[in-house]
């Protein structure tokens, strides 16, 4: 497998730390819906050790170029949910993650099935995060056109900083996608089967709050994030952007099969394994 | 011993070695035995995402504090990596993504069971485990600074000198954040005290051990810890990791080193 273009090593020498010394609009007063949303894009961009407990447990700690590249995005999302801890006035440590039952054994069950996808698994994270930074750009975007003029232009800023981990997500999702049907259908089915933006199954209330004022004021761009993300290999037709303002919090497909279909599939690919 | 993990987070920063002459070493080149060692700690390094793997996977990560430290703890740990993969370039050793890779696939089948292992006796020990995370972690912390220390004593060098002082720099840091998290932990259990004391008495090594290769462990004790002053730094790092609650009498570094047959047991 050849590298991509995308020079990691740049990237985590010049991983972007606190932004407090060039923020222009911390304490000016910000309308109430604006805080709610950064709040929620906060706890969005901070949520990465959970996110990485379900990615190290499975094939893609071993990729070094990919681990390589969370060390600084880790790093970046910190001083990010940093900033806007600074704009909304957000004082003292986050609160402490509740952490549900299923939540803490979902690391185990993750690396239980790692041993099943193995290979394929890198591809499902990768598309996880570039699927995640199309809605979070969605949102910043609706939050950079009600935001007063140096509030825009702190949030344009770290709008950039995102942009730049999206391009890394995106072009490595894209290159292991094109290389494994495997990794395009699983991709397909995890994708589907869980609520977005990611952590948005833990924060419900919020993230139906949030989507339902995106789709007022732009009816359109639950169809400009699933068009972006349909130009990932093997991702066209899911669907996840609509469905996701259709359905805030949920996953994406529901059946009522689901646990079913997933035994299944965990004893077929287990018989193929050892067959 | 007062930890700020704020202050830590502000002043935590990727190593730097652009000011160094790293040219240096092509008229004064390392002797092979040191560029064998050095290889070892530049992989040991690139290895932290493993270990914050399995901290992941406890209830370790759902501490605010601790979570910000891993955050930080593992870009630092990553830099001190491509700090002594820049060293061995220079000598015409390559550290390569690939070559890390193909390293962790050599773990094979321990490294696969390890998270569930370690998930399952996370969650069914609770939050007593993180103790144990912690104070391995200040033992690991404190290995790897010694190492450093002793190999700025055993290489001295214009280019290599000041770059292993800078890391061991942040070692230091870093060991200040485990052995405060690990105290505060260990005196507020009994629980924790028993399990760490087990745990650490048991299984603990050097830090490396059981991911390299079993020659490179020993070839890297020997260099750096034979001799009055090696062993001296031993007995040091036992002493404080002797004075944390619970771990009284413990000697972890003299076992680990018996069990190697490295000293006498
Ligand atoms: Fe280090
Ligand atoms: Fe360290």
């Amino acid at each position: 497998m050849s590298a991509g273009a995308f020079d990691v090593l740049a990237y985590s020498a010049d991983a972007q730390g606190s932004h407090r010394s060039e923020l222009t609009g911390v304490g000016l007063p910000l309308p109430e819906p604006l805080r709610t949303e950064l709040g929620y894009l906060r706890s969005r961009l901070s949520g990465t050790t959970a996110w990485l407990s379900l990615v190290l447990v499975t094939p893609t700690h071993k990729n070094a170029r990919i681990t390589a590249f969370l060390s600084g995005w880790a790093y970046e999302r910190y001083w990010l949910a940093d900033a806007l801890d600074a704009l909304t006035a957000e004082v003292g440590a986050p609160p402490a993650v509740r952490v549900g039952l299923r939540a803490r054994f979902a690391p185990l069950v993750e690396a239980v099935l790692a041993n099943l996808h193995g290979s394929a698994l890198p591809a499902v994270h990768m598309a996880e995060r570039a699927v995640d930074g199309v809605l979070l750009d969605a949102i910043l975007g609706h939050s950079i056109g009600r935001a007063s003029g140096p509030v825009a232009a702190d949030l344009e800023r770290l709008r950039r900083v995102l942009a730049r981990q999206q391009a890394f997500f995106t072009e490595e999702a894209g290159r292991l996608l094109a290389s494994s049907a495997r990794a395009r259908r699983l991709s397909r089915r995890r994708l589907t089967a869980r609520a977005w933006p990611i952590g948005a199954d833990d924060d419900p209330v919020r993230t139906a709050a949030v989507l339902t004022a995106l789709s007022a004021a732009d009816a359109a761009w639950a169809r400009r994030a699933d068009d972006r993300i349909a130009e990932l290999p093997g991702l066209a037709g899911l669907g996840i952007a609509r469905r996701s303002a259709a359905n805030p919090g949920r996953p994406v497909l529901r059946t009522t099969l689901r646990p079913v279909v997933a035994l299944g599939r965990l004893v077929a690919s287990a018989v193929r394994r050892t067959g | 011993m007062a930890f700020d993990i704020d202050t830590f987070a502000g002043d935590s920063v990727a190593i730097g070695w652009g000011d160094l002459d790293l040219d240096a070493f092509r008229t004064d080149p390392l002797p092979e035995r040191t560029l064998r060692t050095l290889r070892y700690m530049c992989d040991v390094e690139f290895h932290t995402v493993c270990y914050l793997r399995d901290m992941l996977v406890t209830p370790s990560h759902t501490d605010g504090d601790v979570s910000t430290f891993m955050t930080m703890w593992n870009r630092e740990e990553y830099w001190h990596g491509e700090a002594l993969a820049a060293v061995l370039r220079v000598h015409g050793i390559t550290v390569e993504f690939d070559q890390v890779k193909a390293n962790r696939m050599k773990v094979g089948w321990k490294d696969r069971l390890d998270p569930i292992k370690q998930s399952l006796l996370g969650n069914i020990v609770g939050k007593d485990f993180i103790a144990v995370h912690m104070s391995w972690g200040a033992a690991n912390e404190r290995s790897a600074a010694a190492g450093y220390r002793r190999l700025i004593a055993l290489e001295p060098h214009p280019a290599l000198t000041p770059l292993l002082k800078r890391i061991a720099q942040q070692e230091t840091r870093h060991i200040a954040f485990y052995t405060t998290q690990a105290r505060k932990r260990l005196e507020a259990s009994g629980r924790a005290r028993a399990i760490t004391r087990f745990a650490l008495s048991r299984f603990w090594g050097p830090v490396g051990s059981g991911v390299m290769p079993e020659e490179e462990v020993d070839h890297v004790m020997t260099h750096l810890f034979s001799g009055e002053d090696g062993l001296r730094e031993v007995r040091k790092l036992d002493e404080q990791i002797a004075q944390l609650p619970g771990l009284e009498g413990l000697a972890i570094m003299r076992d680990a080193f018996a069990r190697r047959g490295l000293i006498p047991a």
